[in-house]
């Protein structure tokens, strides 16, 4: 609710209720602008951590994010290639990033089946990186070519992730994929706690680890790559809430994925608030996610108790 | 007449990218209610075979048959329900409380969005109970020790209620004490009508719990058949390698070597 009010307008702060009554500026600004702004500020956060925590569990390793398996790069790239091909037209980019982001998944499952070593979890996490790094490089060479005057900004500004060009056509654009993501996330949130074993000990408790991991990471992917092609590159929300999550209540997944969706949504909503209140200009999402991510995981790595095996 | 849950027919098998086969057309048949050990040196393909009935190796000649049926074709479920697997270790990396970790071996009776209702939460506690673990019940699991953690997997098998089940080296991380509780444990499971499995290194676990022990070399089997009878200084000597001397305390065998 705070963050429906708290705005710049008509001064920063607290919009007066008045104001709702006696300004007709004041009311379409809040149902225009900042309630499908907040309401997918609350969508991305609440796709990143969840996917976050769910794709920690299937990798049964606590450093791993949505960025992994070459979903984020591949949406950077997409939305890199858009805004040079398509001069930026907010729709095509989109869809490029979230087409991109899905390429970059459907390319890590590729080469990892191809390894003929190792495990699964393992041959994915050394293609998701190889991937990503296909795609950074190909970024990079977008960059290069990009014009520095318009094209070089745009592509910048894109990566460093906000929500000021969200309205409710973009909202509607991640309702269909996000929502649906989601609550598939939700309704397997014992089995994840299953599919974190080894893979023999989950296939010996009689599941199909193989098919029913595809489909969470299918699920967390599809969320994340729709939300990042909105919101450009959010950082350190799929890394840092699942920890929360998992400190606050508990590690299996019945407490932990649920909980990480609602901690991940008040975040994320939080430093859009605040990106769009603190200056007179708007600091971009990316950046205060990132310092606060990056901060309260200092924090949780120095508190007494905290570990991380492996 | 006995009959066999476990018919391993002339299997061959053979890692990927290895030249070497790890089994050489084995055969084994393992009797329904009897604790069976597989007996050998490390490499000689024990925890392989405990792989193959688990259906998570196929091999590539010959087949593996449960209840007469070839593994394969066996859903996944119902394999759940009768076959479990306590493996030698587990690499867990989330704090789940014990009983969180043992509720998931009520997997088998629930569909992938079903959660464990207060029946499968009683039968995890049942489990933990048989096993002498249930205090640890609200513990952290990765604050127990090897040996703890081994006997909560062993009561995670439990709350599978299997027929058959497969234990990869059960007592490589406990002490005596533990040891002892954990083979009366196999013992019991054995009279209830449970199979057991297991691999062990060790001619003394052999000795204290199995009813039969197949002995296992460069993966093939040696002999098979009555603990007693496979546990003789010839047949060990022929096994391991080495010169080994076999005395008879109580029912136990002791194994000594020069």
């Amino acid at each position: 609710m705070a963050a429906f009010l708290i705005g710049r307008y008509p001064r920063p702060g607290l919009m007066p209720p008045r104001a709702l009554i006696d300004d007709p500026l004041a009311l379409r600004i809040l149902l225009g602008l900042r309630l499908p702004r907040l309401l997918a500020a609350l969508l991305v956060g609440a796709a990143l951590a969840g996917s976050g925590t769910v794709l920690q569990m299937l990798f049964a390793n606590p450093l791993v994010e949505p960025g992994l398996v070459g979903v984020t790069q591949g949406a950077a790239f997409g939305a890199a290639l858009a805004i040079i091909g398509f001069s930026a037209q907010p729709l095509v980019v989109q869809l490029s990033a979230a087409l991109f982001a899905a390429a970059g998944l459907a390319l890590s499952y590729t080469v990892a089946r191809r390894i003929r070593f190792g495990g699964w979890v393992l041959r994915l996490v050394l293609a998701g990186i190889a991937v990503s790094a296909v795609y950074s490089s190909g970024v990079g060479m977008l960059k290069y070519v990009a014009d520095p005057m318009d094209q070089l900004p745009a592509i910048t500004f894109w990566m460093l992730g906000g929500l000021w060009s969200v309205g409710w056509r973009e909202l509607l654009f991640l309702l269909p994929t996000v929502v649906p993501a989601l609550g598939i996330l939700i309704a397997m949130r014992w089995r994840a706690n299953l599919l974190s074993l080894h893979d023999r000990v989950a296939f010996s408790l009689g599941s199909s680890p193989g098919r029913e991991r595809l489909l969470l990471i299918t699920a967390a992917t599809v969320a994340t790559a729709a939300v990042t092609s909105v919101a450009g590159i959010v950082g350190w929300v799929g890394l840092l809430i699942p920890h929360i999550a998992r400190r606050l209540f508990r590690a299996d997944g019945r407490w932990s994925i649920p909980m990480s969706l609602v901690i991940g949504a008040v975040f994320v909503a939080f430093c859009d608030m605040l990106g769009r209140t603190l200056l007179a200009g708007e600091i971009p999402l990316g950046i205060l996610t990132s310092l606060f991510g990056a901060v309260g995981f200092i924090g949780l790595l120095l508190r007494p108790g905290f570990r991380i095996e492996r | 007449m006995s009959t066999s849950i476990v018919a391993i027919d002339n299997v061959e098998f053979t890692y990927e990218g290895r030249h070497e086969p790890v089994l050489r057309g084995l055969n084994l048949s393992v009797r329904q209610g009897s604790v069976t050990a597989l007996l050998g040196p490390n490499g000689s393909g024990k925890t392989t075979l405990l792989n193959l009935c688990l259906g998570w190796l196929k091999p590539q000649a010959g087949q593996v048959l449960l209840d007469g049926t070839p593994l394969q074709r066996i859903p996944r479920k119902q394999m759940g329900r009768t076959v479990s697997l306590v493996p030698q270790d587990e690499h867990l990396p989330f704090e789940y409380s014990v009983l969180e970790y043992v509720l998931l071996g009520r997997a088998p009776y629930l569909s992938a969005l079903q959660m464990p209702d207060d029946s499968h939460v009683e039968a995890a506690h049942r489990a933990l109970r048989e096993i002498g673990a249930d205090r640890w019940a609200d513990r952290g699991i990765t604050t127990l020790s090897a040996g703890e953690r081994q006997l909560v997997m062993t009561a995670r098998s439990l709350a599978q209620q299997p027929r058959l089940l497969l234990m990869d080296e059960p007592s490589s991380h406990l002490d005596l004490a533990n040891t002892a509780r954990l083979l009366r444990r196999i013992a019991a499971l054995a009279h209830s009508g449970v199979t057991v499995l297991l691999t062990t290194h060790d001619p003394r676990v052999a000795s204290a719990c199995a009813t039969e022990v197949a002995l296992m070399r460069d993966g093939r089997i040696l002999f098979d058949g009555p603990t007693h009878d496979a546990l003789t200084a010839e047949l060990l000597s022929a096994t391991y390698g080495i010169e080994v001397e076999v005395h008879a305390v109580g029912r136990h065998r002791m194994v000594t070597w020069s």
